[in-house]
């Protein structure tokens, strides 16, 4: 008779062996056996963990891309978690950054040979091993992970724009040091103005938006002025997709520049102090009579609205995925808590109501996790369904989150267990990459035409 | 009904406003910079204030705060409100403060309570209830005295005293510290302790880095064969007592603390969306952020509403004990949901340490877990129902 085993059935503590090895004959593993070889067959009692259930549904190179990520996250981005966390001024990404470049998580925007992801997987979804990856990555550390995810938004629109002159000049060669290289030169994506946040992420605000940065035409190019705030990786970015209205026009004219951090005039401002993901910088930065030249204008003059709207579209299930590492490490480290921690005579593990609460956050990460695959399963992202994604994943990981720290006490809001890290982390999701507020007026917007409005006669 | 008609109206206004002093006058240059949690090397100062206009209570009846400080010895005869509103209007500026102050309180509160003794040259007390598994198991704070938990501090006679091995954890105090009060058991009988900490086998260690009220010390405090004489215990056999009217107030503080601290943060929403222009108008006017703003009002004013009844309670009755448990349950929960969507009315700017808000969301999330999980809470609301 097996103590453990009762108290895993949630019973209280029965006297007798029979009973014991009654609940054991009851247990699927072994109840099966009494059926036909037919009905064996229809039963799944594989002992497997829901990682690897879930992996299983993935085609084969994503699989191994999902395998290769959770490596990486564990043997590089895990053991420099908590103090990147705890000191981040003292953190240096270059290494974390170089090695990400090396084993291709740099260049996974393109489909080989130009990048790391092949060729039927990019034209299913070319995110989808992205969004593997960043949920991976965010499982051990949401700020090392937002660094490396960062740079794919930085990369993102000169993909997006479908610009042949901005894939020849910047996109390939960029990614070709990358692939090849394993050259760790950083990106940036650069919308966000003091006074304009939520206005440069959905289309009624964008209408009305009071933005700062502009660009004036000059021979070959153009003068960039202005300012931008909350840039991930600004710091520390080789290239910064810029976006920029043109000089005596509205937002329509916005525009998408490719600045490089060696361009005079380009300055990093104020590094912001964040609750959470603090490895990862989200600078200021400014632009004093920046010079660009017409070959770092990023598809087409006044093309830029919509490369930034569809780069969203794309990035939003990446952020999901995040959101979900962020959740998923919070589940992991409460699950190991709960397994070496005694309450009285037995481990946590053992109380129904400890196994209650650790089965809703999994149902909770399962559901998400779906539904942001569900979200890359064509070739263009959806901006309803990437956007339910992204609202979806971020307020599931911030619950479970809650839960993991309500569960386990005093214990719950102690750095050094990892899991406060990912609450902290968690509720940065459902601000950025457009707040949950304005992601459900995306979905609006979107649906709109097709199932929102009222229908016309008939 | 306690009677807290001996407090007059004036005299709580008086309360009230003594507590908006101290936040103006003192805790305001604390928070006068960017740091996330204030400068903490103002702490003491702040500390030595509050003592000295009797806002923080001490169990030497020569300190100002002694009858009408927090917690002070006045509650057992007016009962929990002015303790309960001083509470809530520091907690609008500082939850790490507030705290403080309420742990001071309780502590001397328990040192008031009980067994009369020289009480001079004790000041900042540390109380020290939790073993590494949590509070004490319910069964014994529910009339009926089962066995604590096995982790439990531990003490046996010897001589004219006795002798105390074992550790407590998460002991939120206030430095420097002079006495811890210790909750210790011996074959079911229970025991409250004063131990001064230069008492030889007294050591503290400092928890590791948290989420907040980092105004706070924390410590897991060890006990190796610690010997205090027979005045040291101070429990005038009725420890199970004193531990049931502890809990009370302490839950009943928390929740004060949680509502002031959700008070703030929507004093702060209301005001960012008055000011910030997004969609073509100040927030404000938008229905998306209105809904949120009004949802977090609604959810902070209840659970002050729920707190305010709690100062009417008997804090040594069993009844009582169920009531401030519940509170707390359902409290911090309003509270957070109010403190996370008024972090969200300021978006991105809410996440930033410089705003403030930041730190009422990780004070807030630290009070959920502390002094009795929503787990604990849950059961041991129903095994008193049992009872």
């Amino acid at each position: 008779m097996n103590p453990e085993h009762i108290a895993h059935n949630g019973s209280q503590h029965p006297d007798t062996k029979e009973i014991s090895q009654k609940i054991e004959m009851l247990e699927m593993r072994n109840a099966t056996g009494s059926m036909n070889l037919f009905g064996q067959i229809l039963v799944d009692n594989r002992e497997m963990s829901l990682w690897q259930h879930d992996t299983n549904t993935l085609p084969f190179s994503a699989r191994r891309l999902r395998r290769k990520a959770l490596v990486f996250a564990s043997e590089h981005i895990r053991p420099l978690a908590a103090e990147a966390d705890l000191n981040p001024d003292k953190f240096n990404p270059e290494r974390i950054m170089k090695l990400a470049a090396q084993k291709g998580f740099l260049s996974l925007m393109m489909p080989k040979p130009f990048g790391t992801t092949p060729n039927h997987i990019f034209f299913n979804n070319p995110v989808l091993l992205i969004a593997l990856a960043a949920e991976e990555f965010c499982t051990e550390c949401g700020g090392i992970g937002l660094l490396i995810m960062a740079h794919n938004l930085g990369i993102a629109p000169l993909l997006i724009s479908g610009h042949i002159p901005t894939y020849l000049r910047h996109l390939v060669p960029f990614y070709l040091k990358s692939t090849w290289l394993g050259n760790s030169r950083i990106a940036a994506f650069a919308i966000t103005e003091p006074g304009a946040g939520s206005d440069v992420e959905e289309t009624i605000g964008g209408a009305q938006a009071r933005l700062s940065t502009t660009a004036k035409r000059v021979k070959g190019g153009y003068i960039l002025n202005g300012s931008k705030c909350f840039i991930s990786n600004g710091a520390i970015a080789d290239k910064i997709s810029v976006f920029a209205k043109l000089e005596g026009e509205g937002i329509e004219s916005w525009t998408c520049f490719l600045v490089e951090n060696d361009m005079k005039g380009f300055s990093v401002g104020r590094h912001e102090k964040k609750m959470g993901q603090r490895a990862s910088d989200a600078s200021e930065l400014h632009f004093d009579n920046v010079f660009v030249s017409n070959k770092n204008i990023i598809g087409k003059l006044r093309a830029g609205w919509a490369i930034n709207r569809n780069v969203l579209n794309y990035s939003r299930p990446v952020v999901g995925a995040m959101a979900l590492g962020h959740g998923r490490g919070a589940f992991e480290r409460t699950l190991e808590f709960c397994r070496n921690t005694n309450l009285g005579s037995k481990k946590l593990i053992h109380y129904q109501d400890v196994q209650y609460e650790l089965a809703d956050m999994a149902i909770t990460l399962m559901s998400t996790r779906a539904t942001i695959w569900h979200s890359l399963k064509n070739f263009r992202c959806n901006q309803s369904t990437a956007s339910a994604a992204k609202v979806r994943a971020s307020d599931a990981a911030f619950k479970v989150c809650s839960q993991a720290m309500e569960l386990i006490g005093d214990h719950g809001y102690l750095h050094s267990n990892g899991i406060e890290r990912s609450f902290r982390d968690a509720r940065l999701t459902q601000i950025y990459e457009g707040t949950n507020q304005i992601n459900r007026l995306a979905i609006i917007e979107h649906q709109w035409n097709s199932e929102i409005k009222e229908k016309e006669n008939g | 009904m306690t009677s807290n008609q001996l407090i007059s109206k004036e005299d709580l206004i008086q309360f009230e406003e003594l507590a908006k002093a101290y936040k103006t006058k003192t805790l305001g240059p604390l928070f006068d910079n960017d740091l996330p949690d204030g400068d903490l090397s103002m702490l003491n100062e702040a500390m030595d204030t509050a003592f000295n206009i009797g806002l923080c209570a001490a169990p030497d009846p020569s300190q100002p705060g002694y009858e009408y400080g927090i917690w002070g010895k006045t509650i057992n005869e007016t009962g929990l409100l002015s303790s309960v509103l001083l509470l809530l209007q520091i907690a609008e500026e500082c939850g790490g403060i507030a705290a403080l102050l309420h742990w001071q309180g309780l502590a001397s509160q328990c040192l008031i309570y009980g067994k009369e003794q020289q009480k001079t040259a004790i000041k900042r007390v540390g109380l020290c209830i939790q073993n590494q598994s949590g509070l004490p198991s319910f069964e014994q704070v529910a009339d009926s005295v089962e066995a604590i938990s096995p982790d439990s501090c531990k003490y046996h006679r010897e001589d004219s005293g006795y002798v105390i091995n074992g550790t407590k954890y998460f002991v939120y105090c206030m430095e420097p510290i002079d006495h811890y009060l210790v909750f210790a058991d011996c074959d079911n009988n229970l025991a409250w302790f004063l131990v001064p900490i230069d008492t030889k086998g007294v050591s503290a260690e400092a928890v590791s880095h948290r989420t907040g009220l980092r105004a706070c010390t924390l410590n897991n405090v060890s006990f190796d064969n610690v010997l205090v004489d027979e005045e040291y215990r101070i429990d005038n056999d009725n420890a199970l007592n004193l531990l049931r009217k502890t809990l009370t107030i302490a839950w009943t503080g928390l929740s004060a603390i949680a509502a002031g601290i959700a008070r703030g943060a929507v004093n702060q929403a209301f005001q960012y969306a008055s000011e910030r222009y997004q969609g073509g108008t100040v927030i404000e006017n938008h229905p998306i952020i209105q809904g949120l703003l009004s949802h977090s009002y609604a959810r902070a004013e209840t659970a002050r509403s729920m707190v305010m009844s709690l100062a009417y309670l008997e804090p040594d009755k069993t009844e009582s004990m169920m009531k401030a448990a519940s509170a707390k349950l359902v409290c911090l929960d309003l509270c957070f949901a109010a403190v996370t969507d008024s972090l969200q009315v300021l978006g991105g700017y809410g996440y930033m340490e410089d705003f403030g808000m930041e730190k009422r969301l990780r004070d807030i999330t630290v009070l959920k877990s502390s002094f009795g999980s929503p787990g604990y809470l849950k059961k041991f609301i129903f095994n008193c129902h049992k009872e």
